[in-house]
């Protein structure tokens, strides 16, 4: 209990830094999309429930050393009080911060319905000079682009943006950026990997949309095109400056040859999820060894 | 706000999500016909091309304008239907039927869309943008990119 309890703290920190690194763009985006959100799933549990843990052995303190009824109470006390009170702490901000990010998601959610719920089609135009477009989803969903958008793109080059917010609608990628934000969340050494998931999603979307097209250099083309009038128009306000990650990486990811999947790094991810869940086991096991006896005297 | 409309699904979204992704596995390169399309995708390139041409078109410009594997036939059929939704509106063009998008719709899209956007802080982050912004040494490889590919 001593150790494994904190094993799956340093096997999210591990995965953290090391993952993006290793992975992220040594994988097809599907493969490395699809890892990253068990990963960081599995993480932020493991971390939970090692929280959960700390958190429990408080319970001992409950009771005096002396207890009117039952005499002299033994204390395992298998950590230091500390300890637990700030896992107490961080599981409360944790569920806190969680709230607050699942109520602010379904604001926002509901709020670009009740927009794109009357336009009977899967696109929304917006007459708006700024090149934008994205993907709302939910209920089969609706992508939605700005008339400077249509305008910046060739006939071809627009076919890709369709298929690009197509992939991010039919993939579900809210749930690949939710689960990982939520992970994050619950999980803080994670944040790191927020930006990493937008990323691969957008890889992901870009390689479908060169496939659906047939031609990764006009996938390539168009996002360049996209990204340029994007950044020759003053920027729109401040609410729509949206740092997210890497155009020039994605362009360059299209014009190299598509990646391939490489096993040794999806063997080493899984031994790196492994190690923390056998941790978590051996922590839990530890756990119940010290306390069950505590909890039986005092029932 | 006309509040009739909002629980209305939308009859267009059921055709974008049974349309398959990945329809037609396409061999890169070999020039030959793009993969067949799916209805959302259609309405959502006329209309496109539409938005894009800022006069009104002709169907049988806009057919020549999409390029040759579209049927005339489906190009007319799709302005009809988006005729019917209140997106496109006919007008002529020396006297031929012509289509232009409908302004209105998108202008109150848009005003909506900002409304919406602006209400929070950080509300354009849990959306998945097509591009996002560029860091000065990404915008000078898109140009020398772009620029290389015109050339090539």
């Amino acid at each position: 209990m001593r150790v494994a309890v904190y094993l799956p703290l340093f096997a999210s920190l591990i995965f953290t830094v090391g993952w993006p690194a290793l992975a992220a763009r040594r994988l097809p985006p599907v493969i490395g999309a699809w890892t990253l959100t068990a990963g960081a799933a599995l993480c932020a549990a493991g971390t939970v429930w090692s929280l959960a843990l700390l958190s429990a052995t408080l319970l001992d303190d409950v009771l005096p050393e002396r207890h009117p009824a039952l005499g002299v109470v033994s204390h395992p006390d298998p950590v230091n009080d500390l300890v637990g009170l700030v896992a107490v702490g961080l599981l409360v901000v944790g569920c806190v911060r969680l709230a607050r990010e699942l109520h602010a998601r379904r604001a926002i959610h509901r709020d670009l319905h009740r927009l794109c719920a009357r336009r009977e089609a899967g696109l929304v135009v917006l007459a708006d000079p700024a090149p934008q477009a994205f993907a709302v989803p939910g209920q089969g969903g609706h992508i939605v682009v700005s008339s400077g958008m249509l305008a910046a793109l060739s006939v071809s080059e627009r076919r890709v943006l369709i298929a690009h917010e197509r992939t991010h609608l039919a993939a579900r990628h809210h749930w690949h950026t939710g689960v990982v934000r939520a992970a994050a969340i619950l999980n803080p050494l994670l944040i790191g990997l927020d930006a990493t998931s937008r990323y691969l999603c957008e890889r992901w979307a870009d390689e479908n949309a060169a496939r659906t097209v047939g031609d990764r250099r006009l996938a390539a083309t168009s996002l360049a095109r996209a990204a340029l009038a994007a950044a020759d128009t003053p920027l729109p306000p401040a609410a729509l400056a949206y740092h997210g990650t890497g155009i020039g990486a994605r362009v360059a990811a299209l014009r190299a040859p598509p990646a391939r999947p490489r096993h040794a790094v999806i063997v080493a991810l899984l031994g790196l999820v492994g190690l923390m869940l056998a941790s978590d086991v051996h922590a839990t096991g530890d756990f119940l060894r010290m306390m069950v006896p505590f909890l039986q005297q005092v029932s | 706000m006309p509040k009739g409309a909002d629980g209305r699904r939308a009859a267009g979204s059921t055709p974008l999500r049974s349309t398959p992704l990945r329809s037609t596995p396409h061999p890169a390169g070999a020039g030959g016909q793009a993969p067949r399309r799916g209805a959302g995708e259609l309405e959502a390139e006329v209309l496109g091309a539409l938005w894009a041409n800022g006069s009104p078109l002709t169907p049988t410009r806009l057919h020549g304008m999409l390029g040759g594997d579209l049927a005339y036939n489906t190009v007319h059929t799709i302005l009809t239907r988006l005729r019917d939704k209140g997106l496109v509106v006919r007008t002529t063009v020396d006297g031929h039927p012509a289509y232009a998008p409908a302004q209105g719709a998108a202008e109150w899209a848009a005003t909506q869309m900002h409304a919406v956007l602006e209400r929070g802080g950080d509300r354009t982050a849990i959306l998945h943008q097509f591009v996002s912004s560029l860091s000065p040494a990404d915008e000078r490889a898109l140009r020398a990119a772009l620029s290389e590919d015109s050339s090539g």
